[in-house]
């Protein structure tokens, strides 16, 4: 206080270059979060050649009006509602075919060559000949998770997930089986019966 | 009196030293209740320390400003909430999303071809849980992709949040729409998270066991 009264210029210069400080940093997180999101426009085509086709495109604004009407006393639903607080977005795109070849890999190229930057990395990569292909990507700035992707290629079918802000990977996964969403056991050793 | 004055002197008069001249006594003790007579500061009691105070007194200005601050907000937030019932058309219009809007705004479109009545099984295990809302999918020709499907939430029945409350009959119903895709959203996400988590987990567990044998 004693310095801005002695010289006020350089405290307000001083104030200047903190305030552009700030909008350069905000500035770069929402660049980062326009950055997690994927263009998925290129695989509208083939809506043509499926027979189910799935598009959700929610945003932050309506995100949080949904979270609204979670039941903050059920604890499913107040999980739920905990894991999509920090979100930003959650985009998913499905197509689902009648036969195999009805689709191409090279479809998939478009989206693939957007996760390739330095931004992304492929935290999971699994090839099987019944299930197809899997794709976990993660953006991530230091501790903080930006943006989530996954790229199912199946026999039949095509899912992209696009999730933007900081997901908790682990409280994502724990949500299989609850709130309606069915526990496909996957990754929990079989029972015996 | 001239006389007087002539024979006694005028030492009384002036530094009432000598004889007293009986005239200038009386005149004296006349004029001497007018005289100044001093006599110590009288404090009032409301006004004496160690005394309480009327302390209102001291914030007036302050609690003047205060009170003004409080009434231009009451007024606000009273204005604000008439303006927001008096006028649900625009909120509706604002917040409802559009068929025609597919950019930001939430569109769950969920297109199904008729003829196809076989899904296949993973579609199957995913579909079967969370039937009310999405037993609303539309089932259209091909192509015809972003209509909004009218998701109806089975849990709409079951206590709300205060905050729900608040919320227009609209917006709820949006609200729920969206929370229906929201939870779409997530069970996709978490399946497949899963699927390439169990996938992963296999084939590190299928590596070590075969490095395990190739050791022994």
């Amino acid at each position: 206080m004693k310095s801005l009264c002695h010289n006020p210029v350089s405290s307000l210069l001083k104030l200047a270059a903190l305030a552009i400080f700030v909008v350069l940093g905000a500035g770069a997180t929402a660049t980062a979060q326009q950055t997690a999101r994927i263009q998925t426009s290129s695989l509208d085509h083939l809506a043509v050649k499926a027979t189910q086709t799935v598009d959700v495109n929610l945003d932050e604004s309506l995100m949080q009006l949904a979270s609204k009407v979670f039941n903050s006393k059920d604890p499913d639903e107040a999980r739920a509602k905990q894991l999509v607080t920090g979100l930003k977005g959650i985009y998913v795109k499905i197509f689902e075919f009648e036969k195999e070849g009805d689709y191409s890999p090279a479809d998939l190229e478009s989206i693939r060559s957007q996760l390739r930057g330095t931004s992304w990395s492929k935290i999971v990569n699994v090839n099987s000949k019944k299930e197809g292909a899997v794709e976990v990507y993660l953006m991530s700035q230091g501790s903080q998770v930006l943006g989530l992707a996954v790229v199912a290629a199946g026999v039949k079918e095509i899912v992209v997930v696009n999730i933007l802000g900081n997901i908790d990977l682990e409280k994502l996964s724990d949500l299989e089986g609850q709130f309606g969403i069915p526990d496909l056991e996957i990754g929990k050793p079989k029972r015996k019966n | 009196m001239k006389k007087s004055m002539r024979n006694v002197g005028d030492d009384y008069l002036w530094d009432q030293t000598g004889e007293p001249d009986p005239e200038i006594q009386e005149l004296e003790q006349l004029l001497g209740t007018l005289r100044c007579q001093p006599r110590p500061l009288e404090i009032p009691a409301a006004l004496q320390p160690g005394r309480p105070r009327f302390v209102l007194s001291d914030f007036k200005p302050r609690l003047a400003i205060a009170a003004t601050i409080v009434l231009i907000v009451l007024g606000a937030g009273l204005w604000l909430k008439l303006e927001r019932r008096d006028t649900p058309g625009v909120a509706q219009t604002e917040t409802k999303p559009s068929a025609s809007d597919n950019s930001n705004r939430a569109a769950a479109t969920v297109t199904e071809d008729v003829a196809d009545e076989v899904p296949n099984a993973e579609k199957d295990r995913l579909e079967e849980p969370v039937t009310p809302p999405f037993k609303h999918i539309n089932k259209t020709h091909r192509n015809r992709l972003h209509q909004t499907s009218v998701a109806v939430n089975a849990n709409s029945k079951r206590t709300l949040d205060p905050k729900t409350q608040e919320l227009a009959p609209n917006e709820l119903k949006e609200a729920q729409a969206g929370k229906a895709q929201l939870m779409l959203a997530l069970r996709v996400a978490s399946a497949k998270l899963n699927l390439a988590l169990k996938k992963a987990q296999g084939t590190n567990n299928g590596n070590l066991i075969h490095n395990q044998h190739k050791v022994g």
